[in-house]
């Protein structure tokens, strides 16, 4: 709890240099008066998920933080795409700020028949506040004890064993194709297209052997002996699952987060975006916050501005090098 | 301690002032959230999670579990008296319901669906008493394969449904298939039908398709001016008789089978346990010929098997974390927010709460009793109200829900186009019950077989080696099969009948 209080500090006062270096003393008046009415934040995901809940739990700091109220408004649909698009044609003056799910928000511009009105230019990205990363799991009963019995197995009989994904081309299923690619592997993928719920269903019913989902779906049946994790997609051990080895750890130089973060529309000032993302840094600094997140069973992990546009741009590459053959994998 | 200790326990936490209360706000806000179309348990439920983080965990969770059940019952209310489905769960009850309230038997109809609810709601909750653990493995065995012919049991049913034009029949299932199409497709990922819009990606929201087809619908056939208006009914009508009683019965009793049993697996909703138990009260029950023209079965079956199958669903939550439903899904947050873990160390690691909350599950499902049948007096003056003036408080009350499901004005529009769609259905005398059935079936139908294909390696015969979906299957075949050498039996028994009239 300490260490990840001590990143996100350590991120934050990073991130407040780059800022501060970005724009020395040149700071517009708009600036440093924003926001001088209320804003907007649009949630791309439905109410009551973690999503949603998570963003409303920023949205109320920032309340406090910038001194304007933060109105949140719902629109889901279509894994994010709606919610983007809603953003991406609002004003951009820093007032209409969106959630993102990166890995959503990529698939849906990188994959033409997704027909989504934006690109990766239309969105300036503020800042990331939770890191879930992904994990492969097995039955407690399983006979793979490791990444490395699994990997020996699914060399042996290619396309054998089956993995529960929540949907085809979703960030589980870019992860399947990514670990097959590293390992020179292939397995037979059962895609759940109504998400997590059916696809956990299916995996504890022993319909399938593998799971790949995050962390937090996982915590609590990793806690309730009903799966063991092979490993996580991250680069040190998770807090929530400190007995669970990383992929790193076994080999395999395989790093892949459900990365939830803010947004704003493309050409909002740089300056608006900084202060935001700063106001955000701030709310991530409060305690409270930090562990109302982790209640959620949800990594809080401070990203600011420059850090997350960093990590936009590698997860972008790393996925439009797969999507071809991730969209063949059926 | 043994269960009925703990059970006992947990009623008398569940009993405090403090906590009665906090059920009885919850079963009131539920009612009011179930009657305005497009918000149901899982917006309500999500909206007042937020305004719960001070309260004690048990009252906090009772409140949430009892708007969860109690919007089940609000649905009832506007589909009966109005025909506006508030939640597909509810879409069934409809037709038989709104014909009972044109023949001036609403109080009747809504007295045996709040009796026929908290026997359902009842009854589940003492499944999940004495038998948690290992239902939630039967959960567990119903996979894709299974759930798949189970489905093609729903759709053999749908053959029953069609009514006297077998033509007619097909008409209404067909476009429910192609409405359940639009969206991205579960086999390749890619777009079907949406015309390149966004909006049309996660497909049609039922809701708005439902409340078109019947609320709106109904309003442009009445605005016609032929058809008779419900009107309110006397006090001594609202008790049902004795003949109401005996009929229900056996309905509430096979309704109360199929949602405690379909209510167990995890990711189905309540709308498919609705929907089977009055497609089976059109094939087996007594009174089968009379069901779509105001027929007391016709909202006994479907209301009590949404309400066990709402119960049933706290099974996998309480017993392997999964939550069931996006409304439970929610549910299980509050569960989270308040440093429970849902799953199969619940009954260890909390069980002082976890006895409470399934105390409150009873008390809830009497207190939605006590509360709703004196109120349906009440409910039913609705309809003492000028049609012209009710109509449009209708119209702007249909508006609302519809936009309020996704916070979207094409749902508005798609409402309205599906109100058109309703009026030309009921003037060509189009039965409406195939559709509901092929909407709500059509994609998990469609998910479930791809999902069992790719368990089996694309192998069909996961459908036969699999026992239980062999079960099904059968079932399956035998329906069908009635269905086809029964009805050529009855047409030429009736043939003379049918000339004469």
């Amino acid at each position: 709890m300490k260490k990840k209080i001590a990143a996100a500090a350590t991120a934050l006062v990073a991130a407040l240099l780059v800022s501060s270096c970005a724009q020395p003393q040149t700071t517009t008046t708009g600036a440093s008066e924003f926001p001088t009415k209320p804003m907007n934040m649009v949630i791309s995901f439905a109410a009551g998920g973690s999503t949603d809940v998570g963003a409303r739990l920023i949205a109320k700091g920032l309340e406090d933080k910038l001194g304007q109220p933060v109105v949140a408004e719902n629109k889901a649909g279509a894994s994010g795409q709606v919610g983007n698009s809603a953003l991406v044609s609002a004003k951009a003056d820093g007032y209409t700020v969106g959630t993102v799910s990166l890995a959503g928000t990529l698939l849906s511009y990188l994959d033409p028949d997704r027909g989504a009105s934006y690109k990766g230019d239309s969105f300036k990205p503020v800042a990331l506040y939770v890191q879930d990363p992904q994990v492969f799991v097995v039955s407690p009963n399983s006979p793979y004890k490791s990444l490395e019995e699994l990997v020996a197995a699914a060399k042996a009989d290619p396309g054998k064993l089956r993995v529960a994904t929540s949907g085809i081309a979703t960030q589980d299923h870019v992860a399947k194709v990514l670990f097959e690619e590293m390992s020179g592997t292939k397995f037979a993928p059962v895609h759940f297209s109504d998400g997590a719920a059916p696809a956990t269903t299916a995996f504890l019913g022993n319909n399938v052997e593998i799971l790949i989902t995050n962390v937090g779906d996982v915590k609590d049946m990793v806690a309730n002996n009903q799966a063991r994790v092979l490993g996580v997609a991250s680069a040190e051990r998770n807090d929530f699952l400190p007995d669970a080895p990383t992929f790193k750890e076994q080999g395999y130089d395989f790093e892949l987060a459900s990365s939830r973060g803010f947004v704003v529309p493309g050409g909002t000032p740089d300056d608006v975006v900084a202060k935001i993302s700063d106001a955000i840094g701030d709310v991530m600094d409060d305690e409270e916050t930090i562990k109302q997140l982790r209640d959620m069973n949800l990594t809080p992990d401070f990203l600011g501005h420059a850090e997350f546009k960093k990590l936009w741009d590698e997860t972008e590459s790393s996925f439009s090098g797969v999507l071809e053959r991730v969209k063949a994998d059926l | 301690m043994n269960t009925f200790d703990s059970l006992m326990q947990g009623f008398s936490f569940a009993m405090t002032p403090e906590n009665l209360l906090y059920a009885l706000i919850g079963c009131l806000i539920g009612t009011a959230l179930g009657i305005l179309p497009g918000i149901g348990a899982t917006a309500g439920i999500a909206i007042l999670l937020p305004l719960t983080v001070g309260m004690e965990p048990a009252s906090a969770i009772i409140m949430l579990a009892a708007i969860f059940y109690g919007t089940a019952y609000g649905g009832t209310i506007t589909s009966v008296l109005l025909n506006i489905p508030g939640e597909g769960e509810s879409a069934i009850t409809c037709i038989d319901g709104y014909q009972m309230t044109r023949q001036g038997r609403a109080g009747v109809a809504l007295t045996t669906a709040g009796i026929g609810s908290f026997i359902g709601g009842t009854a589940a909750t003492l499944a999940l008493v004495i038998a948690a653990a290992p239902l939630s493995q039967l959960g567990l065995m119903i996979g894709p394969p299974e759930f798949f012919c189970l489905i093609l049991v729903g759709i053999a049913l749908l053959a029953g449904l069609v009514g006297r034009s077998l033509v007619k029949g097909l008409i209404s299932a067909v476009l429910g298939l192609l409405i359940a199409m639009i969206g991205i497709d579960p086999v390749a990922g890619a777009p079907r039908f949406t015309f390149g819009s966004e909006h049309l990606l996660d497909g049609i929201s039922i809701v708005p398709v439902l409340v078109g087809i019947f609320g709106l619908g109904e309003m442009l056939y009445n605005a016609g001016g032929t058809a008779a208006r419900p009107a309110a009914p006397r006090l001594r009508q609202l008790v049902p008789t004795g003949t109401d009683i005996r009929r229900a019965a056996p309905a509430i009793g096979r309704g109360t089978l199929i949602g405690s049993v379909i209510g167990l697996v995890p990711g189905v909703t309540s709308a498919i346990s609705s929907l089977l138990a009055y497609s089976t009260e059109r094939k087996v029950s007594r009174f089968r010929h009379e069901l779509g023209t105001g027929a007391i079965e016709g909202v006994a079956a479907p209301e009590t098997a949404n309400n066990s199958h709402s119960n049933a669903a706290f099974v996998p939550l309480f017993t392997l974390g999964i939550p069931a439903s996006p409304a439970i899904a929610v549910l299980a947050g509050a569960f989270l927010q308040n440093g429970i873990t849902p799953g199969p160390r619940l009954f260890v690691d909390n069980s002082a709460l976890i006895w409470t909350v399934i105390a409150s599950l009873f008390i809830g499902n009497a207190l939605l009793l006590l509360l709703n049948v004196p109120l349906v007096g009440l409910w039913t003056r609705l309809l003492a109200i000028p049609y012209s003036v009710l109509s449009a408080l209708i119209f702007g009350f249909i508006v609302i829900g519809s936009y309020a499901v996704n916070n979207s004005i094409i749902d508005v529009f798609i409402m309205i186009f599906f109100g058109i769609v309703g009026l030309i259905f009921r003037r060509l005398d189009i039965p409406l019950a195939p559709l509901v059935l092929t909407l709500v079936l059509g994609p998990v139908m469609e998910s479930a077989l791809r999902e069992s294909l790719q368990i089996s390696g694309g192998d069909f015969s996961v459908f036969t080696t699999r026992p239980i979906a062999l079960i099904f299957l059968i079932i399956a075949a035998v329906i069908l099969t009635g269905s086809i050498f029964g009805s050529k039996f009855k047409r030429k028994a009736h043939l003379p009948m049918d000339a004469a009239a």
